[in-house]
Order: structure tokens, then C-alpha cells, then sequence
């Protein structure tokens, strides 16, 4: 059974470490992306089957990942969002570019697996 | 050397001491040594701290997934990852003996608890105790240092370790204000009750921030019930009185209005504010008084609150208050704040007066050029009722309030009041006030009986009363006196006595001034009451006082309700005796009354005798006759006809009704009730004709008259069996009568004549029974043979010898009469009854 790729973009260390270590644990093969630039660099060479980008990250922002991929690339891959709580108007920002799901710190891991799963049930197949 | 002495020479102006340059030489040498021990001591610091930062952070990365092992460690899991976890255990305590590695896992594990959520983040918690990392803490408690300590109660406080609330209290009250505000947040942070014991403990000021700091701990804390904060606003710390004021806004406490209304009036602005703004927030009405009394000694920031709070449920009441500021505080926000609380509470009571345009009605300016536009008479005259019109109703409907109208009514009322007492004369038209009395004066020549009296009034004021000279109040006093005597009430609504005009009476019509009738009280007035009027509450001695002085009388009357009808008298010679009663509100002295005819004519007899003629008609019937004959001897003329009128309905009532063929069987009344009338209403003919057969076979006297109505029904079916149950019927009640037959036909209540008429039947022989056996008539066939009949020998026989038959129901038969008679009256029945009885 192909394991799913996941692209993990989280400047926080520490925290991008917890959430890999529980995605890898659920089955993912997790990428995890330090900064906006490495983020670009990976999804140059090849499209994960989903996205999970904090917002707020050096080089280039979530916001800027998800017009990138949805404008440049032209990719519909799922794009789940990471924020702060109080950053609403990021937020929206995001699901106006194509953002597909939102999650909100502090990040309940349960919670990011679910959604991270209901978004790849609807979408298969990526593009 | 020419150096030396060009520093020293040359510049011998100035006034440098003379150091020698060796010794500058050292200084520099010596602050160029300090200054690279500075910057070594500082490179090496750094070096080192950035060292123990990269350790730190590889130790992170080292334990991070150590920790996310332990975080999301499973017991369903595999034995291998069970396996794994367990020697992940072994290890983490051996690394937890390295100070670094502790260092590490606790940094570690409060930044997740910041970024972790949910069930995650209780595993951290939990993690770090069971990893033994709070001691590090509790040891930091103990350090002098107060960073160390701010860290430690910041480490215990955001791992929720409850167990260390009791170590971190005891800063509370510390001097340091970092560990003091520190321990306050954690104190409210670890447990619910925490708030409680800081608003109890707290000796310090709480900042403004450290509040909103403190309202936001409360805020998140999962199922928080917040205590009464009421509590505090007593606690002698100010600063807690105020934060506990704005936490009963918050939770909306609205149980303590007492309390916040007297912190209204504490000398701290802050808590005068917040009070304010509590009793704002809840509506306290109370507070009005309150917040009016402090308003003048409070800054401008605390009058606009008072002035916001009354504006919002300020009342009526409040506007003079408003206006007092309006007109006696300078500051202009205090002002205008006044003015926007009047327009709240009333609005649009003040309106913008300042930069308004004056207009002075419909003027066209001057500068307008006119049309030529003509405008009939007719058309500018119906404008003018328009506008009258409107003008009319615009006063009608400003005094549609309640309290307008009263205070309208009683200013018109005053001032007609006042055209009373101080005008000379005034039309009848003019007279609205009740104070007043009439004084009605019958045109010279004009009869009783001539109902086109002309009645005028005059009011007769005080002075005029007054005026009157000393013999005439003599003999009102004397008067008084006389009426003491006797023991009638005087009543306060009357009827007044019109006099004719007569000799030695000054002939003054209504027209002449008042001023000419100061001898008013030379005549006596007689009123009677005619209706209901509203007693005054005065007792009585002040009414006698009033009476016998002659102001005070005046000052009664203008009292007093008017409410009478006139009553002419032509008899009168003599005006000065026809005594004056005055309409006094419940006074109790006697009176005698001089015209005794005239009281007998029109109250004794006319009145009283109308008023029982009247009720003899509502309630009486023929049995009154006899009553209203002797009536008629002693009556006036009204009532003779009255009582003939009444003798001749009663007598209509007397007659008979004559039964027709249409209600022969469904108006069946007048006469003796026949238990078998009800059936036969409700049967079909064939009911009807077998309901016969059994009257004739059951019934007794009273089936005869109801049979005998029968004679005239519609069908011919029921006449004719009718006719046969008649007569047989009669045959039978004859037979039995025959036995028992009371011989004296003369003692017979049952009145031939009663029945003369029904049907032209011919009841003379209807026999009375007091037979025993009367009683069982009705009852049926089968009583009826329970109890035989006498023989007639042995009833002669018992008649010769005096001897009562015996009859165990003898007693019982005394109360059952045959009553056919039902307009005998009682005396006749007694007569009757007492017949009978000697019969038996």
C-alpha cells in the first residue's frame, strides 16, 4: 500500500517534530519544510499527495505557498493551514486562494490526522 | 624634551594639573587591558551561552522525539513498540541525571504545552511530573534570585502542577512585584478557588493590566463558577473592591445593589466610576438619589457618568435636578450632558436653539414678488374657522394628559370661583362652580301650578352673608338653637323652596348686583334632598359651630355639592318663617320645622304615599286592595288616581283567564296542578287517550279541572275521553265522598264561584275531602285497595256515639288539606284547617 506524501512546512521546530513523528506514526511519508523557500524548492520537483503549511514562516508565508501552488503550479492538492488563534483575516486569506481546511494553535495532532485524512478521502487522486 | 615642553610650556594657560605622562601611559595601558578582559569576558560568556544554547538545542533534538514517543505512546501497541518505550524509559532517566538534559526536557515540554492542544497536551502534563521535572521548580521557589523564582512559579504554573498552589500563595504579598504579580496568576490559574483567596490575601495594588491579566485567566478556566463577588466590595483593599466591582459586571451579579450604591459615594474615583457603571449596567433605580446627592462633589469624568446613568432610566422627578445643573455648573461637557439627559428622559422637551433662523409666521420676505391671486371673503373667513378649529384642538389635545387636564379643570374652576366671590352679578350662563346657593324667586302673580316659572339664580358670595346685620344673625343663631333641639338630620342635598314674590319681599330680579341682597339671610330656604351627594368628613361640632357663625356657614356652603330640584311654594305668607336648611355635609342636630303643613303635604303624604304605592304596585297584588281603599279616604288627588289605577289592575289579576280551543291543552294554569299534566304534554293522541283511561282510574278532584279543560282540546279524539274520564272520575270521587262526606257544605273552603268559569263547568258539588284516605288518591290503584272504606252504617254509627275511627296516620292527616281554593288567605286556610281538625 503507496504511503501518502505529506508535506510538512512548520518553522517550529519542536512542534514539526511532534507532528511528524505522529504523521509518520499514522502512515505518512512526511517532507517537512523549515521555511517558505525549502517548501518552493520541494514542490518544484515534484507535487505531495497533500499540504500542511503554517502561515507564518520565513521567505515565504503560507499564504504565498498556497497562491504559488493553486496560480503557479496549478495544482488542486490539498492545502490545510496552520495558524495562530486571533489571525482570522490570514485565515481567510487562505480559503480565498484555495486553501481546503484550517487548523488553529495550538495544534491537537488527533485533530490534524483526521482532517489531514477526510481531505485526501475527497481527493484520491492528485494531480 | 621639546615634546614635554611644548605640553607643558606653551599651553602654560591652561589649568590642567600636571600629570605625568607615564602615568597616562599607564591609565591607557591599564584601560586597554580592562576593556579586552571586558570583551573576552564577554566573547567567553557568549561563546559559552551560544554553546549552551547549541547543546541545549541538539539535547532538544535529541529528546524531542523521545518525547513524542512518550506523548503518543499507546498501550494497544505492538510488543516491539512496547519493547522500545521501555527502553526509552531506561534511558530518559539516565539522561535526566545530567542537569542539561533536565534543562532540556523541561523547555521541551513547555513549548509544546503552548502548541499542543487536546489530549496531547494533558500527556505533557502529565509527562513532566512523572519525569520529576517539578522539583526543579519547587527548587527554583527557594532561589533569591527573583527571576529564578518568577521562572519556577511560571514552570509550575503553566504545567498545571495544583500540588504547588500553597508554595506559590506565599508570594502573593511579596515585596517583589514580578513574583508578587507572577504568583497572583498562578494563584487564580491552579485552582478555581483561587481568586477567592487572592481578592482575601492580596494586600497590594492590582495594576490595571495585571486585572485584565487576571480576568483572562478566570475567563478560560473550564467550568468556573465564579464566587459572589459581592463579598469584596467590603475588603479593605481598594484595589480589590474595584476589581471585585468589575467582576460582578462581568458575571453580571446584580446582588449587591446596596453595596454598589453606597460605593458610589467612596472617595475613589476609580470605584465611584465602576459603581456607576455597575448600577448602569444593571438598571439600579435606587441609585438615583444617590448618585444626584454626589453628584456635586465628583470631578467632570464622574457628573457625565451620573449624567449617562440618569439619562438612561432617569424620571420626571430628575428633570428639575437637570435643569439645576444645566443652569448652575460652568463646564460645558456637563452641560450639554444635562441638556442630552433632559431629551432622554423626555424627548424633544429641549430643542436646538443655537444659529436657529427666527420666522415670524407666514410674512413673505420682501424680496419675494407676489402673484395677484384674489381670495374670496368666504374662502379667507373658512380659513380663519379652520385655524380656530385647529386651534381648538391643538389645546384639547394638550390636555388630554391626566394630570394637564386636572391641573386645566381646576384653574377654570378657580377663576369662576373667583367671578363668584368678587364679580358683582353674574348670568346664569356664567354660573359653573358649585358655590353656590340658589335662590330662585317666583314671578309676581305666578302660581304653583304655572310650570313657566322664571327661575333665576344668583350667587350669593361670602360677603354678601356677611353683610347681613346683627338681628337678623341673631335670629339665625337663635335659629340653630331651636333646630338643636329637635332631632332630625339635616341632609345635604336639597330641594329649594321657591317664595313668591310678596309683601315686604323686595322684588329683585336676577340682574340687580349681589350687593343689593345682603339682607339675604333675612330669608329662610327650605332644601331637600333629592339625590345622593358626596358627605364632607366634618364633625359635627364644627358644622354647629359654623352654623351659628355666619362665615363659617358661608365657608360651608362653598363646600358644598349642589344637587337639587326646586320646589315652589305658593303658600307661604310669611317669608321670614320658612326656615333656612342648610345643605351641611352630615351634621346631626335637630330640627323644627315651622311649616308643618307644608312638610306634611309634600313629604309625609305625597311623597311617602307615592313611594309605598310604588312599591305596593312592584311587589303587591289583589290582597292590597282593601289596604289601598282606605288609602284613597286619606289621599290627594295624584294619589286617589293612582290608587285606582292599582285597584283596577289588581282586579284584572283577580279575573279568571279564559281558555281558547288553540291553548286549551298547552297553557293548562290557573287552576289546581294535575300530576298528569306533564305526561299528557309530552304523549302523542294515543298516549293521550290511554293517559285518560288512568285519570279516570287514578285520579282525583284536581284531574277534574284539568279534565274539564280538556273538553274544549282540538281533536275530538280527546275531547270525547275526556269527557268519559270526566265523568267517570266524577262518579268516583262522588262514591267515595258518599263514605266519608263532611256534611257542612257551608265549611267548604273550595269557592263555587272559583270554578264557575272554567269551561262553564258546574263545580258547586266539588266536594272538600279529609277523608284518611285523601291522601292515597294519588298514589294508585294498589294503595287504594290496601285501605277499604268504611260502610256508611258504621260511620253513622261511630258519628252517634262520639267515636273516632281508629287510624294509626291520624296524626299524619291533619297536614293533608285539598287546597283547590289558592286564593284564600291565610286566615281563611286557618279558619279551614281548624275545621277540619274539629271534624276528626
Amino acid at each position: 500500500m503507496d504511503r501518502k506524501k505529506l508535506l510538512l512546512a512548520e518553522d517550529d521546530e519542536l512542534l514539526a517534530s511532534l507532528l511528524n513523528f505522529r504523521l509518520v506514526k499514522a502512515g505518512y511519508e512526511v517532507s517537512h519544510a523549515q521555511n517558505g523557500k525549502i517548501v518552493k524548492e520541494y514542490l518544484s520537483n515534484g507535487l505531495p499527495d497533500i499540504i500542511v503549511s503554517d502561515i507564518m514562516m520565513p521567505y515565504f508565508s503560507g499564504i504565498e505557498i498556497i497562491d504559488y501552488v493553486r496560480n503557479v503550479l496549478k495544482s488542486n492538492i490539498p492545502i490545510i493551514i496552520i495558524s495562530s488563534a486571533g489571525n482570522e483575516e490570514n485565515v481567510l486569506s487562505a480559503f480565498e486562494l484555495g486553501a481546503n481546511d484550517f487548523i488553529s494553535k495550538p495544534v491537537s495532532p488527533s485533530e490534524l490526522l483526521v482532517r489531514v485524512g477526510r481531505e485526501l478521502n475527497k481527493r484520491p487522486i492528485a494531480m | 624634551m621639546q615634546c614635554k615642553f611644548f605640553t607643558y610650556h606653551i599651553h602654560s594657560l591652561l589649568s590642567a594639573p600636571k600629570i605625568h605622562t607615564d602615568l597616562l601611559w599607564d591609565l591607557s595601558l591599564l584601560f586597554i587591558g580592562l576593556s579586552t578582559l571586558y570583551f573576552a569576558a564577554v566573547f567567553f560568556f557568549r561563546n559559552r551561552q551560544a554553546s549552551n544554547s547549541a547543546k541545549m538545542m541538539g539535547r532538544k533534538k535529541t529528546l524531542a522525539p523521545m518525547i513524542s514517543e512518550f506523548l503518543f505512546f499507546e498501550e494497544e501497541s505492538s510488543k516491539n513498540e512496547k519493547s522500545d518505550y521501555i527502553n526509552l524509559k531506561i534511558e530518559i532517566r539516565e539522561l535526566l541525571k545530567d542537569v542539561y538534559n533536565r534543562k532540556a526536557l523541561s523547555s521541551i515540554l513547555l513549548d509544546l504545552q503552548k502548541d499542543v492542544s487536546g489530549d496531547t497536551k494533558k500527556r505533557v502534563f502529565k509527562l513532566y511530573k512523572d519525569l520529576g521535572l517539578d522539583q526543579d521548580a519547587y527548587v527554583k521557589l527557594k532561589s533569591w534570585r527573583w527571576e529564578v523564582v518568577s521562572q519556577g512559579i511560571l514552570e509550575l504554573t503553566q504545567m498545571q502542577v495544583t500540588e504547588s498552589f500553597g508554595f506559590i500563595t506565599k508570594f502573593i504579598n511579596d515585596k517583589r512585584g514580578v513574583i508578587r504579580k507572577q504568583a497572583e496568576i498562578a494563584t487564580v490559574t491552579l485552582k478555581h478557588e483561587g481568586i477567592a483567596y487572592f481578592l482575601d490575601t492580596t494586600q497590594y495594588k492590582i495594576s490595571e493590566w495585571q486585572q485584565l491579566k487576571l480576568l483572562d485567566v478566570i475567563r478560560n478556566l473550564e467550568d468556573f463558577n465564579p464566587p459572589k463577588f459581592k463579598a469584596w466590595l467590603t475588603s479593605k483593599n481598594s484595589y480589590a473592591v474595584l476589581f471585585a466591582l468589575r467582576l460582578i459586571k462581568y458575571y453580571n451579579q446584580n446582588d449587591a445593589y446596596t453595596s454598589i450604591i453606597q460605593l458610589v459615594k467612596h472617595k475613589n474615583d476609580q470605584i465611584k466610576a465602576e459603581a456607576i457603571s455597575c448600577i448602569k449596567e444593571f438598571n439600579i433605580l435606587e441609585a438615583r438619589e444617590t448618585l444626584k446627592s454626589v453628584f456635586w462633589k465628583c470631578n467632570v469624568d464622574i457628573k457625565i457618568l451620573i449624567l449617562d446613568t440618569i439619562a438612561l432610566f432617569g424620571q420626571e422627578e430628575d428633570i428639575f435636578f437637570l435643569k439645576l445643573i444645566e443652569n448652575k455648573v460652568v463646564n460645558y461637557s456637563v452641560r450639554s450632558k444635562a441638556l442630552s439627559a433632559i431629551n432622554a428622559i423626555y424627548p424633544e422637551s429641549v430643542i436646538p436653539t443655537e444659529d436657529i433662523i427666527e420666522l415670524f409666521g407666514n410674512q413673505i420676505p420682501d424680496d419675494i414678488v407676489t402673484g395677484t391671486a384674489k381670495t374670496s371673503a368666504s374662502e379667507i373667513d373658512l380659513e380663519i374657522d379652520i385655524a380656530e378649529h385647529r386651534f381648538k384642538t391643538a389645546d384639547i389635545l394638550e390636555i388630554e394628559d391626566k394630570e394637564a387636564l386636572e391641573a386645566f379643570l381646576k384653574d377654570e374652576m378657580e377663576e369662576t370661583v373667583s367671578k363668584f366671590e368678587n364679580g358683582p352679578i353674574l348670568d346664569k350662563e356664567e354660573i359653573m362652580a358649585p358655590h353656590f346657593i340658589p335662590y330662585i324667586v317666583e314671578n309676581e302673580g305666578a302660581t304653583s301650578n304655572n310650570l313657566d316659572i322664571e327661575v333665576d339664580y344668583v350667587g350669593i358670595n361670602r360677603q354678601s352673608i356677611k353683610t347681613g346685620d346683627d338681628t337678623e344673625i341673631s335670629e339665625e343663631q337663635d335659629f340653630v338653637e331651636h333646630i338643636e333641639a329637635s332631632h332630625k338630620t339635616l341632609r345635604f342635598d336639597f330641594l329649594p323652596l321657591i317664595c313668591e314674590n310678596e309683601t315686604g319681599f323686595p322684588n329683585k330680579s336676577m340682574d340687580t348686583p349681589a350687593s343689593e341682597f345682603t339682607d339675604v339671610l333675612k330669608y329662610h330656604v327650605f332644601y331637600e334632598e333629592v339625590g345622593r351627594t358626596t358627605p364632607l368628613p366634618v364633625q359635627d361640632e364644627c358644622n354647629r359651630e359654623s352654623f351659628r357663625n355666619p362665615e363659617g356657614v358661608s365657608e360651608d356652603i362653598g363646600l358644598m355639592e349642589i344637587d337639587f330640584l326646586p320646589i315652589v311654594d305658593n303658600q307661604k305668607k310669611e317669608w321670614r318663617d320658612i326656615a333656612i336648611k342648610f345643605p351641611l355635609p352630615s351634621p346631626c342636630f335637630p330640627i323644627e320645622m315651622n311649616n308643618k303643613n307644608l312638610m306634611e303635604t309634600f313629604i309625609d303624604e305625597e311623597y311617602s304615599n307615592m313611594d309605598l304605592l310604588e312599591a305596593i304596585e312592584e311587589l303587591g297584588d289583589k290582597r292590597e286592595i282593601p289596604f289601598l281603599k282606605e288609602m284613597m279616604e286619606i289621599g290627594e288627588e295624584a294619589i286617589k288616581e293612582r290608587i285606582t289605577e292599582l285597584i283596577r289592575v289588581f282586579s284584572k289579576e283577580n279575573e279568571p283567564s279564559i281558555f281558547t280551543g288553540s291553548n286549551s291543552s298547552g297553557n293548562l294554569d290557573n287552576g289546581p296542578y294535575s300530576i298528569f299534566e306533564d305526561f299528557f304534554r309530552h304523549c302523542d293522541t294515543e298516549g293521550k287517550l290511554i293517559l285518560l283511561e288512568e285519570i279516570a282510574t287514578v285520579g282525583d278532584e284536581k284531574e277534574l279541572y284539568f279534565l274539564s279543560k280538556l273538553l274544549t282540546d282540538p281533536e275530538i279524539k280527546i275531547r270525547e275521553r275526556a269527557k268519559k274520564a270526566h265523568d267517570e272520575l266524577k262518579n268516583r270521587i262522588s262514591e267515595i265522598s258518599g263514605a266519608v262526606r263532611v256534611g257542612e257544605e257551608h265549611k267548604t273552603h273550595l269557592s263555587v264561584g272559583a270554578y264557575n268559569g272554567y269551561g262553564g263547568l258546574n263545580f258547586k258539588e266539588a266536594p272538600i275531602f279529609t277523608s284518611k284516605e285523601e291522601k292515597k288518591t294519588t298514589v294508585g290503584n294498589d294503595a287504594r285497595k290496601t285501605k277499604q272504606l268504611l260502610p256508611l252504617e258504621y260511620c253513622f254509627l261511630l258519628d252517634e256515639l262520639k267515636i273516632e275511627p281508629f287510624s294509626p296516620n291520624s296524626i299524619a292527616d291533619i297536614g293533608f288539606e285539598l287546597t283547590i281554593d289558592m286564593e284564600t288567605s291565610d286566615e281563611n286556610k286557618k279558619e279551614v284547617v281548624n275545621d277540619r281538625f274539629r271534624t276528626k
